[in-house]
């Protein structure tokens, strides 16, 4: 039984032209993702701006949270027009993670140092639960994003972090320099590519899937509570009751309002916003819809 | 007039002379035309070095970053201020103490919010704003709700009339901080306010137009950045706004019944004053009315500088140079970030 030639060379054709169609869009995306991480960290500079550099920093989230994702700005400034390349450099928390036990198994490897985030350096001692689980994070690669990002740029404030986090503070200036061209990261940095993001938020939908179905979960809880005090609610208003019968059911209202708080905090803290304040400006929060923009251009 | 033009020279005229100088060292559009053509920070500290600030970076390592920048130039303000300060007789002196106060709240927020975020006191309170430095900050880290910020740490600052209109019980969390952080400061700049106006003169003529400007300023930010979120009610949103202003009190209740941007817009359009901050901005009228409101307020503290006999110097200059340290941070965040193309949206002053 052979082969139709014709047949073959059609399908070889055929995926060819596919093959092609889907680097176009791989460079479309490449582009999207490279503008609207640069313009998030723009809006983000600018919100500083108005909000006071001491108001948008580290100082407003815990300390003891891990980065989940590294975010290393270009050294080479060309990287914004070449569209074949990542301007961001992208690393999970496992590969930072063997970075730093890499630094610290080889303290002269100077260049794997710079690139070590100050946030684990303290994080070795702690449990692997991830940094946004206790804010309950439903969008962890932007939280992950513009947290790093804050990190990034942000750190230098105090001068003993300053010494901790010489990595980010260096990548950041590199790129002034690029005139000195050190070329030897710009291979480490060509190195990283799209699937490392890819995975990256893979691994974000699941987190994302996971929380929406807790929080599903919750609010079917919250509902049929919700429901029951209605009912009681209802009946109380219809109907006459003794005082024990009021007592007890405005207990169960104080309670439930008690218990919709509790919830309505917990979903502001997932909300990485927050933490620099309910009135933030707009332009923080245009940032964060770029870094959510970033997010969705990956997912397609 | 006469004889309090004498008295007032006796006093305080060898201060607003100093402050005069200090004014010409403020940076000018050949400076800055030197610094868009920086191409990294190291650049631009060797410009920085021929102008007034001369070697405020000597012996910062490198790389340099923007926030260093930021920080010794501000150190620069606050010797500048603290001589004059430190010199000042009253009643310039607890003019220029008010002038502390906001930035006394701001350190309180930035210790309570730092403390909620289990923070290292010590790491916070370096990076207070030295203006607003007081004697209790490390205090700060053993509160856990409102009225114990008042009884432990506040009572015994300049602060603590201005706590009163948001004391609780309830436990300091984001949102409680937020309207602690806008409370205080309304308080404040009514108190400012009424200040002024008692030592009268050229000094409450050119510090109403200033701080009038504030306030509305503060009630239309709070306006505009509390869409979208649901947590602040109509109600609460009223209750921080300032009771001055130009806004005051037709302008606020609108605005506290305001929607969206365009509402804002249609609320000011009856304000010459700021009728034009929305048309300039265009379609991204949010985005750029910050800027609007930056240059609004360079105009007025430049116009304090036309004037003489009055304390509204002494307030316009820390303004004016707090805004030249944001130009010269938003020139090294747009170096830094290869964003020369939006280099030019900072705002000169002379």
């Amino acid at each position: 039984m052979s082969i139709n030639p014709n047949k073959k060379k059609q399908d070889l054709e055929r995926l060819m032209a596919k093959y092609f169609d889907e680097y176009q869009s791989l460079q479309l995306l490449r582009s999207q993702l490279n503008e609207a991480l640069k313009t998030g960290y723009f809006l983000m500079s600018k919100s500083r701006m108005s909000m006071g550099l001491k108001s948008l920093g580290q100082l407003q989230y815990p300390e003891n949270m891990k980065s989940s994702v590294l975010i290393k700005k270009p050294i080479d400034s060309d990287c914004y027009i070449d569209l074949t390349k990542d301007c961001y450099t992208v690393q999970t928390k496992e590969e930072i993670q063997q970075n730093h036990n890499n630094n610290n198994h080889s303290q002269h490897h100077k260049q794997q140092q710079q690139q070590t985030p100050q946030v684990l350096q303290d994080d070795d001692e702690e449990d692997n639960v991830s940094p946004f689980s206790q804010y309950n994070g439903t969008s962890s690669n932007t939280t992950a994003s513009s947290k790093t990002a804050t990190t990034a740029k942000k750190i230098e404030e105090d001068s003993q972090t300053r010494k901790r986090a010489t990595a980010t503070t260096e990548k950041s200036d590199n790129n002034n320099n690029s005139s000195n061209g050190n070329k030897s990261n710009g291979g480490m940095m060509k190195s990283t590519s799209m699937n490392r993001i890819e995975q990256l938020l893979d691994s974000a939908t699941l987190t994302e899937s996971f929380t929406s179905n807790g929080n599903n979960g919750r609010k079917h809880i919250d509902t049929a509570d919700h429901t029951t005090s209605d009912d009681e609610y209802d009946d109380f208003s219809s109907d006459d009751y003794s005082d024990d019968d009021k007592d007890r059911v405005s207990q169960k209202m104080v309670s439930l309002t008690n218990r919709v708080k509790r919830q309505k905090k917990k979903s502001l803290k997932a909300n990485p916003i927050y933490w620099f304040g309910f009135l933030t400006p707009t332009t923080l929060k245009q940032s964060q819809s770029q870094f959510n923009q970033g997010k969705k251009k990956k997912k397609n | 007039m006469g004889f309090f033009s004498t008295r007032k020279h006796g006093n305080d005229g060898y201060l607003e002379g100093l402050l005069r100088g200090f004014r010409k060292g403020i940076l000018t559009a050949a400076d800055y035309a030197n610094l868009r053509q920086c191409d990294n920070l190291e650049d631009m500290k060797l410009h920085l070095s021929q102008t007034d600030y001369g070697d405020f970076l000597a012996g910062e390592p490198s790389p340099l970053h923007t926030t260093t920048i930021a920080e010794k130039a501000t150190q620069k303000l606050v010797n500048e201020f603290m001589h004059i300060r430190n010199q000042a007789v009253e009643p310039l002196a607890t003019f220029m103490d008010y002038i502390c106060y906001g930035y006394m709240i701001d350190n309180v927020v930035l210790l309570i919010t730092g403390t909620l975020h289990e923070r290292d006191v010590s790491e916070l309170v370096d990076k207070c704003h030295p203006l607003g430095m007081f004697k209790s900050m490390a205090t700060l880290s053993v509160v856990h709700n409102v009225a114990d910020l008042y009884n432990m740490v506040l009572i015994d600052t300049p602060l603590a009339p201005y706590v009163q209109e948001c004391l609780s019980e309830d436990d300091l969390d984001e949102m409680n901080i937020e309207i602690i952080r806008n409370t205080l400061y309304k308080a404040y700049l009514e108190d400012f306010y009424h200040y002024v106006n008692e030592l009268g003169g050229q000094t409450s003529l050119i510090m109403n137009d200033i701080l009038k400007f504030e306030a509305d300023r503060r009630s239309i930010n709070i306006t505009i950045n509390s869409f979208g979120s649901t947590e602040l009610t109509k109600d609460d949103r009223e209750k921080l706004y300032p009771a001055i202003g130009l806004l005051y009190p037709e302008g606020t209740a609108k605005l506290s019944k305001a929607e969206d941007v365009d509402t804002v817009r249609s609320i000011l359009e009856v304000y010459s004053s700021y009728k034009s901050f929305f048309s300039e901005g265009g379609v991204s009228a949010e985005t750029s009315l910050e800027d609007s409101f930056f240059k609004h307020e360079v105009q007025l503290n430049r116009m304090a500088f036309e004037d003489q006999f009055g304390y509204g110097v002494f307030y316009a200059y820390v303004k004016l140079r707090e805004q030249e340290i944001r130009n010269i941070v938003w020139i090294a965040e747009c170096i830094s970030q290869n964003m020369k193309q939006k280099i030019d949206q900072f705002i000169p002053i002379f």
